[in-house]
């Protein structure tokens, strides 16, 4: 008797194909932003600085200043399997194993001069930074700055929690607005860029139509079959990360609906229909050096509709028409974070999506070098499968530290999952 | 009907062959380095022991860490998870908690109390605390066979700390207790009351309740059993064959599988 040709560890066979034709267009926008990156890099009167994620990269190009991003370059790094090399060269400067993974890889693509197009990283006018998401950004950050002698701008945003009262909260934006006007000024001390009014509402006019488009793709991953996983949307991030004010951006996010739209018309989707046997969310960052296991995993027909970190990139913004509605949105912006929400409120977001993405499972990652997306995992995973008994699979690895992936690990936990989603369709589990 | 169960561990494999859901032969040996082999040669052991052909096996499932490498042999693969459910049942039809501690990897299943169904697991992480072979490391540090380590240990009257749950981080911390003049007794028992520790953590984190079986090779070992009873504060079942429960269960599920025709 022999095995069924489908049962066979199917974790390591699939063609790593983007669903999408326009998201293959990806590479263009990248390719754009890299060439950009390098004249900059050349040119002594152009500026530029490094930001992290949870900042409104607008008011850099609103400042005519070039974004650099070390958490999108290690992404690169990652996903271009040079990563675990760059991490290693921190640890021998003395950085810790437990220490954040970007920032080690940041680490070692500064130091070692790697090529843009593997991840490296050019020495920035200045860099800016904020604790809102991450302790690790200010820390980092702060050693980069001294580490390359350049001027460095916090941001210090307050966390808004369950019970943080309204007045507070106006009282939190205000600060942050004030914080806002004190960048424009450190900007103009430190490279003699000013603010650019009318480019900037330009900037934020893009960015607010960015934000609709992908809104937009994200309604349309709720049709079963779901016609965009996590294997296209962890690529299709980059426009909002980088470039969410440019007209390329919007471009290839229309690009991109329209083909969703067909492809939902049609009743077509990343699977078959007949095919998608479960639908997922999955929280936490990629594994970036096997993004190839978000593909693997069509092949026991489960595909992942829906991913807090990928959606957090395209919160609403609103549209404005004058620069002190603009800096208002953006110190909304900068409050509004997911990873701000305490347990009670992410459990109350995880519950809304399982209901309108249809989910059959969620699939959480405890990302070792995060630890905002990490805490409270398991008081997630609890709620989740009691009050709504659907199964949970929590798993420990890292978003570029490619040792903390055991690969035969991981099969089990995922066959092992796949075969408690396959009984739970029939019947809610009740735990 | 015959069916058969081969779990391929990361240290042994394991061959059970039933005859209509009853156990008629159990056969194990060391995994060594070559999954196909070992699997292929105890499938053919278990056979001619039993004068019986391949064409008498109406099914035949792999489970365990080489689950994937005798698909020449096998009709299907089971996950671990599923198997070790299953070969529970068998011997104890209403667990609930499955403990299972193996060479290389430990795990813990949560079972439905109404459905008997699996809905939860945890397994270690890349690390040999909590598992078989963290036990072995430190028998060799102790220059005493493994399987008088469980003994040795239940004749402790003050059993040591270990503060590392890195295995290469204990077993210097066994050598340094060893140099000081510690018995080798309360270093066992110190031993084996950290495997419970790691162990109990994951138990906790998916709360299991009793009934709870524990199997896998470790399972044999008496002394684990009573840490792991002091650490949860209840009361474990160990079957009667508790390295084979992954096996039986993959011959059983195999043997469902045929009857609503499936291979």
């Amino acid at each position: 008797m022999k095995m069924n040709s489908t049962t066979s560890s199917k974790l390591s066979t699939r063609k790593l194909v983007k669903t999408l034709k326009s998201s293959q267009k990806i590479s263009e926008l990248i390719k754009w932003y890299m060439l950009k990156a390098k004249i900059n890099e050349y040119l002594p009167w152009k500026k530029s600085a490094w930001i992290t994620s949870s900042l409104p990269v607008e008011l850099l190009w609103g400042l005519n200043i070039f974004p650099l991003h070390p958490e999108n370059n290690a992404c690169i790094s990652g996903a271009r399997k040079v990563s675990l090399d760059l991490i290693e060269h921190a640890e021998s400067l003395g950085y810790s194993r437990d220490v954040c993974s970007y920032m080690k890889t940041n680490v070692g693509a500064y130091d070692k001069k790697i090529s843009i197009r593997i991840g490296g990283i050019a020495k920035p006018d200045f860099v800016v930074t904020a604790g809102s998401i991450c302790d690790t950004h200010v820390k980092w950050f702060q050693i980069q700055a001294r580490r390359m002698d350049v001027p460095i701008f916090v941001f210090d945003v307050p966390h808004i929690v369950s019970g943080t009262s309204k007045s507070t909260k106006i009282r939190y934006k205000e600060y942050l607005i004030e914080q806002i006007y004190d960048f424009f000024d450190f900007v103009e001390a430190t490279t003699g860029k000013k603010l650019n009014e009318k480019y900037v509402l330009k900037i934020w006019e893009n960015s607010a139509r960015l934000s609709d488009l992908w809104q937009q793709i994200y309604e349309h991953r709720k049709n079963i079959p779901s016609p965009v996983g996590y294997a296209d949307t962890l690529g299709d991030i980059f426009p909002l990360v980088l470039l969410p004010g440019l007209k390329k951006s919007i471009k290839y996010f229309e690009d991109l609906l329209k083909e969703v739209e067909e492809y939902v018309a049609l009743g077509k989707g990343a699977l078959l229909k007949e095919e998608e046997k479960f639908r997922l969310m999955f929280e936490g960052i990629p594994m970036w050096y096997r993004i190839k296991f978000f593909h693997q995993l069509m092949n026991y027909g489960a595909i992942v509709t829906y991913e807090p970190y990928t959606f957090s990139f395209g919160a609403s913004r609103p549209h404005v028409d004058n620069l002190e509605d603009g800096v208002n949105a953006m110190a909304e912006s900068m409050l509004q974070q997911p990873y701000f929400y305490n347990l009670s409120d992410r459990i109350a977001y995880f519950k809304d999506v399982i209901k309108k993405y249809h989910i059959d499972g969620v699939l959480l990652h405890e990302n070792m070098s995060c630890r905002p997306s990490c805490t409270g995992m398991y008081d997630l995973k609890q709620k989740i499968q009691q009050d709504l008994g659907i199964p949970v699979l929590l798993f420990t690895c890292d978003m570029t530290d490619p040792r903390a992936y055991g690969k035969e690990q991981m099969q089990t936990r995922i066959e092992s999952f796949m075969e408690i989603l396959e009984q739970s369709k029939s019947k809610r589990l009740d735990y | 009907m015959h069916t058969v169960g081969i779990d391929i561990g990361s240290l042994a494999t394991k061959i059970v062959l039933m005859k209509d859901g009853k156990i008629k032969a159990l056969l194990q040996n060391r995994s060594l380095h070559n999954f196909t082999a070992i699997g292929t040669q105890l499938f053919n052991q278990i056979l001619k022991d039993n004068n019986l052909t391949s064409d008498d096996i109406g099914n035949i499932y792999s489970t365990g860490y080489g689950r994937h490498s005798i698909s020449k042999l096998t009709s299907n693969i089971i996950t671990e998870i599923s198997a070790h459910a299953r070969g529970a049942q068998y011997f104890y039809p209403k667990v609930q908690g499955i403990i299972d501690i193996g060479g290389q990897d430990s795990k813990v299943i949560k079972l439905n109390p109404k459905s008997f169904m699996v809905i939860d697991f945890q397994m270690n992480d890349k690390c040999a605390a909590g598992t078989g072979r963290f036990l072995e490391v430190m028998a060799d540090a102790l220059d005493i066979p493994i399987e008088n380590l469980g003994n040795l240990a239940l004749q402790s009257k003050s059993p040591i700390q270990i503060s590392s749950t890195c295995t290469v981080f204990a077993e210097s911390e066994v050598i340094g207790h060893f140099a000081q003049g510690t018995v080798k007794q309360d270093i066992a028992a110190g031993i084996h009351n950290s495997i419970a520790k790691r162990v109990a953590s994951m138990v906790k984190r998916i709360q299991i309740v009793e009934p709870i079986v524990f199997c896998g090779g470790v399972a044999l070992n008496p002394a684990v059993k009573i840490a792991l009873e002091n650490e949860l504060k209840l009361k474990l079942l160990v079957p009667k064959y508790p390295q084979y429960i992954g096996a039986i269960g993959a011959a059983l599920i195999a043997k469902e599988r045929l009857k609503n025709g499936r291979v």
